[in-house]
């Protein structure tokens, strides 16, 4: 019989960009699997273009295979070309290194970057002759395991998922081995025995664990353990320390193809504390904490040895907040510009020092220049703690047109709370007064090509654990007005429009906020051939209706509904560290359009994270002020 | 300094386009510690260059690239240094000191020698194949079209063939040597070469593999 290996080199000539289905690339780690003990396929559920980019996704890998007796492999979604033809030929969903089908593994991890890649699961556990729900699986299956941003409302995929990571997975993943090779060494060998045994460790989730209740209106009511001895709630884990922490170096893989982000990443720190109230990651990677500039400069050169990369991006939620990033880049540039290596940042803050890097780092090409204002009024950016002001902005771009870029791009949110269209129109006007800048800083023979503003607005989307997490999201028609609003009015030989698909949108939110039910009706859409529904060439939102309408849920009750501050969430098992008072608290503030600084440049705002023993480092004294709140 | 490299590209690379190729020859280099000669002062290019894209699914025994070096180093030490840092299945094979004064390894390449192993639906016959090719080369004139954008072209690929052979059959595998033509003055690939066997013969083939032997240069020391 073929090879699983022989067989998907016959068919890659018929696919498109075979280059992703060969493996091989320089510095994977291709072990002799008769001589490992444990077997971790590390999947993340996207094409490989893309899935390629994940930085968490290469730690976990560099990490495991540091260990002798594991081997951990990669696998990615097929595109649908190749995944008829693993069909047609029976091929089964394999590694990158051995070309193993992954039945074969012990485990089997996705990274929940995405709720709309969540078909995709389903579509390469299909494929690789899995049971795709928890309760089917057998004694030979693998464990089938989750984590990532995503994970942290684990309920949507709570029936596939045998268990979930929180937080930093490299805080945890190895203790889970140990747990695997005791349970392998002791008598019962049941699935049970062994998801008891990690249910023990913090940061570990078990669904199957707990049971969900709802009311008779049919609303979410609580989620309870159904045995006494499981915790009621799962805490997040956090690395102390990057420095000390695994950063892959060795294992760094360089692909062949032209990936998303084909450069090397170095986490420069973790972490944010600006309290955006939309924003997810600035609840779930809190605290900061930042990695030294001898460890960065260290690994940076390491990396690059390893890897022969042209390019180096320093990476985090908000990389220009650093605290020396001026000093790091230039140590930085000096230590790699004679292997002839670009270091980048990949966004900007909205200020003059930013502008100032900027020009460091882009000093001979000047491309474009992104900034994210996400409200077009002072008003809407008070209420979503974005610390930007109009003059902010406006000094800002008149620096950038001074230094000689003519391309910015500009980012907004639309559907956020209270938003009116005078907020829209907030948008408007920001854009024009840009133009007008322009204008008025390059005189015309000075102009160097035309001036270009693109403007991308997506659309809000209430996330678990954030202070927003109540507040409904605008419906989908709302949505299309006021795509078209600006559509409209953003006009313009200077100006491009891109806004991102309300349908997409509107899913998010549904399942960002789902309850267990949700299950059924990703199973239901997957079933009828959904999959790759990030994509908005393949989003197939007729499909998910009848999904919907076939379980009997309605998506809008999960999506624009306002949810009473005194209610259960479906998440609320789940603790970020964060505590639910505190995202109250941001939440009153909002409305009253009332700001709140960074706790790294005032005082402790006790939001809670860092009373957490992993961390135990708050900065400051908490002020008697949110003491009282 | 400017060096020729003549190197390999076999299974599984030969999935990875030509601008992959590139890529993974600047990486190589830099994970070497050989610095590139960069060209272009606004976005600066490393000064490699190919003789001949290799079409993505060929294999190849004999390509070659040229690349600028900073530092003055002996040829056996780049082919060293350089295969340490290269993935299975490309191999370098020679490197020599190309003269500055030569033109463009592209603009020099002439013809090409391939080999095509192929598998046949039904049963062949060593000396009826050979009949069809012979019959094929004794016409005075073969013309294909080519469809490009809108425009159908048509050429007589007659002169651009220097030499076809089947080389061996067993019943329902085949091996064809070609040596074809590339250039200014046109030229002619190997697929379409078999397409016509295909249509001639006739016969039905369902798995071919293409692989480059050999390319030939011209002028230059
Ligand atoms: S506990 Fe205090 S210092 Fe720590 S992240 Fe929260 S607000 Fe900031």
């Amino acid at each position: 019989m073929q090879s699983i290996r022989e067989k998907v080199m016959n068919i890659l000539l018929e696919v498109e960009k075979p280059a992703r289905y060969i493996g091989n690339e320089w510095n994977t780690v291709k072990k002799d699997l008769a001589r490992v003990d444990i077997k971790v396929a590390l999947a993340f559920p996207e094409v490989y273009d893309l899935g390629m980019s994940h930085l968490g996704f290469k730690i976990l890998y560099g990490l495991l295979n540091q260990q002798e007796d594991i081997a951990a492999e990669r696998v990615y979604a097929p595109w649908f070309d190749m995944e008829a033809k693993m069909r047609d030929q029976g091929i089964s969903l394999f590694s990158l290194e051995s070309f193993l089908s992954v039945k074969d593994f012990d485990f089997l991890g996705f990274t929940l970057q995405y709720e709309l890649t969540y078909t995709n699961i389903l579509n390469m556990l299909d494929l690789g002759g899995i049971p795709l729900k928890s309760e089917d699986r057998h004694r030979e299956d693998p464990f089938v395991i989750a984590g990532g941003p995503s994970a942290f409302n684990p309920e949507p995929m709570a029936e596939f998922i045998d268990f979930y990571v929180l937080g930093d997975g490299e805080e945890v993943i190895l203790e889970i081995m140990d747990k695997y090779r005791e349970w392998k060494g002791q008598e019962d060998k049941s699935r049970k025995s062994f998801l008891k045994m990690v249910a023990e460790l913090p940061g570990v989730y078990v669904p199957s664990f707990y049971q969900d209740y709802y009311d008779t209106g049919g609303n979410f009511e609580k989620l309870a353990p159904l045995d006494a001895g499981t915790s009621q709630v799962t805490q997040k884990r956090m690395v102390p320390s990057l420095d000390e922490v695994f950063y892959p170096v060795k294992s760094w893989i360089v692909p062949y193809l032209d990936i998303v982000h084909d450069r090397v990443m170095l986490e420069i720190f973790r972490g944010c504390t600006r309290g955006c109230r939309f924003c997810q990651a600035g609840t779930l990677y809190r605290p900061v904490r930042e990695r030294s500039p001898e460890k960065l400069k260290e690994l940076a050169c390491q990396i690059i040895d390893e890897t022969g990369y042209e390019e180096i991006s320093l990476t985090s939620l908000s990389s220009s907040d650093y605290s020396n990033i001026q000093p790091l880049i230039r140590e930085l540039q000096s230590a790699l510009k004679d292997k002839g290596v670009r270091v980048t940042l990949p966004s900007l803050r909205v200020d003059s020092f930013s502008v100032q890097l900027a020009k460091v780092i882009q000093k001979l090409k000047k491309s474009s220049l992104t900034f994210a204002p996400e409200a077009g009024t002072q008003r809407l950016r008070d209420v979503i703690n974005k610390n930007v002001s109009e003059e902010n902005l406006m000094s800002t771009a008149g620096e950038a047109f001074r230094e000689g870029w003519n391309h910015i791009k500009l980012y907004f949110m639309i559907g956020l709370p209270t938003e009116t269209d005078e907020d829209l129109e907030g948008i408007v006007n920001i854009v024009k007064k840009i133009v007008g800048q322009f204008k008025n800083t390059v005189v015309e023979k000075e102009r160097k090509g035309r001036l270009k503003i693109t403007i991308s607005t997506s659309t809000f989307v209430p996330k678990p654990h954030t202070p927003f997490q109540w507040e409904p999201q605008i419906s989908l028609e709302e949505m299309k007005r006021k795509q078209r609003y600006l559509r409209d009015k953003l006009r313009g030989r200077n100006l491009i429009y891109n806004w991102h698909n309300p349908e997409a949108s509107f899913l998010e939110a549904v399942i960002s906020r789902g309850d267990r039910r949700i299950s059924k009706v990703i199973y239901k859409a997957w079933e009828m051939g959904c999959r790759f529904d990030g994509w908005d060439n393949y989003l197939k939102f007729d499909r998910w209706q009848e999904a919907f309408k076939n379980v009997g849920l309605e998506p809008e009750s999960y999506a624009n509904r306002k949810v009473s501050l005194e209610a259960n969430l479906p998440w609320d098992h789940i603790n970020t560290g964060v505590s639910k008072k505190f995202l109250a608290k941001q939440y009153k503030l909002s409305l009253e359009g009332k700001t709140t600084s960074d706790c790294r440049d005032q005082c402790c705002l006790g939001c809670g994270v860092c009373e957490h023993p992993e961390i135990n480092e708050v900065k400051g004294e908490i002020s008697t002020d949110e003491i009282k709140a | 300094m400017k060096l020729r490299l003549k190197f390999s590209k076999e299974e599984p690379l030969k999935f990875i386009s030509h601008l992959d190729l590139q890529r993974l020859f600047t990486r190589a280099f830099r994970r070497a510690g050989i610095k590139l000669g960069l060209k272009g002062g606004f976005n600066p290019q490393p000064k490699i260059s190919f003789a001949l894209a290799l079409p993505l699914g060929c294999t190849s025994s004999g390509e070659y690239l040229e690349a600028e070096i900073v530092d003055e180093l002996n040829p056996q030490e780049v082919k060293d240094r350089l295969s340490f840092q290269l993935p299975e299945g490309i191999s370098i094979k020679e490197v020599t000191e190309a003269s500055q004064e030569d033109s463009s390894l592209t603009s020099r390449v002439s013809s090409c020698l391939y080999r095509v192993r192929f598998q046949t639906e039904e049963s062949l016959n060593v000396n009826k194949l050979k009949e069809t090719v012979k019959k094929l080369l004794q016409r005075k004139e073969l013309e294909i079209t080519r469809q490009k954008k809108k425009k159908t072209k048509k050429i007589d690929i007659i002169p651009l063939i220097e030499h076809l052979e089947v080389m061996s059959v067993n019943s329902f595998q085949g091996e064809v040597e070609m040596h074809l033509k590339t250039g200014a003055g046109g030229s002619i690939k190997p697929q379409e070469i078999m397409s016509i066997i295909e249509k001639e013969a006739p016969l039905t083939i369902t798995n071919k593999k293409i692989h480059r032997k050999k390319l030939f240069l011209e002028g230059g020391k």
